[in-house]
């Protein structure tokens, strides 16, 4: 393990997940959510859950902000979750922006988590 | 108890999920690119079967290190920083000083406290107001300087009052201590990591090859037994020589973790059979029967009971050497008397005195070296014993230990009032005042009492002179390094 600590690794997961959060919500969410279930373009259970997801994001940054361990707990189910949809993306999308979107989100999400599981040397491991 | 469990399932829950998430990564990641070719693709069955396999075969071979890494992680995250204990003492630390200003700051109404250690600010707490002069109190501790607690006056153009600088000077040497125990906590787990690294070194290092090595060596002698006798019985016999150097290094270790003399005889006679020098005849004088301490005392005063007379035989010439133990509810007092040169005029500390500080500071004691009244040099070293062991005590007051127990044997062996002989008055403050050989001094000539020192060679009427000892020593060096080894 690195020279980082806890806090600075949770606290970057934080700001990374909240980057995120705030892109998702406000780039594909709401515009959908404005559309309303029926004009949608993307189907309207996946903008509800795309939607929760982000604030739930949000709820859980503030949280790994402040060390908190359901906040890193909860980033990192966010996180998990946000890797399904961008293997999904990865195998289903057709355009090469979208693939290449789904790929930087799938290294931002391991990212994340790993930043979540980061763990100072420990001199006395044997 | 209810978080722990809480903790517990979060680890449970959370590792399973991350090793199963791990593999459904792995599967998709390796599903596109088996598909790149051919995407998008319609369906999950569109992705070839070969992807899967190659998908199982990647979660397979990098299994170890991902599940390793994320036990780690997730034991972190649901237990928290409690296995890595240089986080903990620091974390310790960090909270204390800060409070302890906090708490300085509130309580006396200033709008600024600091505290300076080694040159840096450890903490500080407000703000100076502007204009107000600043007050400097020196952190000492056991003689030590440790920093510097500054503090600003209450308001602008305003200074502190007589009574408000003594009050901090009274309030600085709590900081000291606070100070000195944070620093203290620090340097411990630091040891104790050390002592770790050493163990976990001297064991991976060299007992693991041994062991290896003997076991192909083994394998080896099963293979060659019944077709070259000869050639088998040669090598037992090198694997009987290997095993003895095994079981050597493993008395080492256990030797260098805690005496084994020390479980096997207890305090007292471990000191009577410590190991000195050739010719260093010794007198050990204790109350009997000698209560039970500290592990870790005990350990500490065997070790500078040890260093001491190590001194005695190499650097001071010394002849005789007496070994003085006095217990009192509160405290138990090593002294160590030789007869030797003395400590040199431009005497500077050596390796040797710097380990029986650390030993003895690492468990709150205070050593005192000096010049003997006698002449020679005096080694005393007193341990606070304030939370003793409750079964210790029982122990004690059943069969009527408290100290100076050795008194009433003193009294029935008929003491001899030491004789009085000229002393330096600057010298007696290293000895410990309460000793067993005071107390018995006292019992018979109260006015020789505050000039009867607490250890001399020929001072102490209760004294066990071991005249055997210089002999003992030769023996008592096997003992403690060959010997040693029977009693580990």
């Amino acid at each position: 393990m690195g020279r980082m600590t806890r806090s600075t690794a949770l606290r970057i997961a934080a700001a990374l997940s909240v980057l995120v959060a705030i892109i998702g919500i406000t780039l594909f969410d709401l515009p959908n959510l404005v559309l309303g279930a029926r004009d949608s373009e993307a189907p309207f259970g996946l903008v509800l859950g795309s939607f929760t997801s982000g604030v739930l994001a949000l709820v859980a940054a503030y949280g790994a902000w402040r060390l908190q361990k359901w906040g890193a707990v909860l980033l990192i189910a966010v996180n998990a979750f946000w890797i399904v949809q961008a293997v999904s993306s990865l195998l289903f999308d057709r355009t090469s922006a979208e693939m290449l979107f789904a790929s930087l989100m799938l290294v931002h999400h391991i990212v994340v988590i790993s930043f979540c599981l980061w763990r100072e040397r420990v001199v006395s491991a044997v | 108890m209810r978080s722990d469990v809480a903790n517990r399932r979060l680890y449970q829950l959370l590792f399973p999920f991350l090793l199963i998430w791990y593999a459904f990564v792995v599967a998709g990641l390796v599903a596109a690119v088996a598909t790149f070719p051919d995407r998008p693709i319609g369906s999950l069955d569109e992705i070839p079967w070969w992807s899967h396999a190659i998908a199982f075969a990647v979660v397979a071979a990098t299994w170890a290190p991902v599940s390793a890494y994320l036990d780690r992680g997730v034991h972190q995250l649901a237990f928290g920083q409690r296995d890595n204990a240089y986080e903990v003492a620091g974390h310790v630390s960090r909270q204390l000083l800060p409070s302890v200003a906090a708490a300085l700051a509130g309580t006396m109404a200033l709008p600024y406290v600091e505290i300076e250690s080694d040159g840096r600010v450890v903490t500080s707490y407000g703000k100076v107001p502007e204009g107000a002069s600043m007050v400097e109190i020196a952190l000492t501790y056991q003689d030590e300087r440790l920093g510097t607690l500054r503090v600003s006056a209450r308001r602008r153009r305003d200074r502190l009052s007589a009574a408000d600088v003594r009050l901090l000077d009274d309030l600085g040497r709590q900081v000291a201590m606070t100070l000195y125990a944070a620093r203290s906590r620090e340097q411990l787990v630091a040891a104790r990591e050390e002592e770790r690294l050493r163990i976990r070194r001297d064991l991976h290092d060299g007992l693991g090859p041994t062991l290896a090595s003997l076991g192909l060596r083994l394998g080896v002698l099963q293979r060659t037994v019944r077709a070259d006798p000869a050639a088998a019985a040669e090598l037992a016999g090198e694997l009987r020589g290997d095993v003895r150097q095994a079981t050597a290094d493993i008395r080492r270790l256990v030797y260098e973790l805690r005496p084994p003399l020390l479980d096997e005889f207890g305090l007292v006679d471990a000191l009577r059979n410590l190991r000195s020098g050739d010719t260093l005849s010794r007198t050990v004088s204790a109350p009997e029967p000698m209560p039970a301490l500290p592990a870790a005392v005990e350990v500490a005063l065997y070790r500078i009971a040890a260093e001491a007379l190590h001194n005695a035989a190499r650097h001071a010439s010394a002849t005789e050497c007496a070994v003085n133990l006095a217990v009192t509810a509160s405290a138990v007092t090593l002294t160590v008397t030789d007869n030797g040169c003395g400590l040199p005029a431009d005497y500077l500390a050596g390796v040797g005195h710097r380990s029986m500080r650390e030993r003895s500071s690492e468990l709150g004691g205070v050593l005192a070296i000096g010049p003997a009244p006698a002449g020679g040099t005096c080694v005393a070293v007193t341990f606070a014993l304030g939370a003793r062991d409750p079964a210790a005590e029982a122990r004690d007051v059943a069969a009527g230990a408290r100290v100076p127990a050795a008194g009433a044997r003193e009294s029935a062996a008929g003491p001899r009032v030491p004789a009085v002989r000229p002393r330096d008055p600057a010298a007696e403050v290293h000895v410990p005042a309460a000793g067993v050989c005071e107390s018995a001094a006292g019992l018979r000539d109260p006015a020789v009492r505050p000039r009867v020192p607490a250890a001399g060679p020929r001072d102490c009427a209760a004294e066990v002179h071991d005249p055997a000892a210089g002999a003992r020593d030769r023996a008592g060096g096997a003992h403690d390094t060959a010997g040693g080894g029977a009693h580990a």
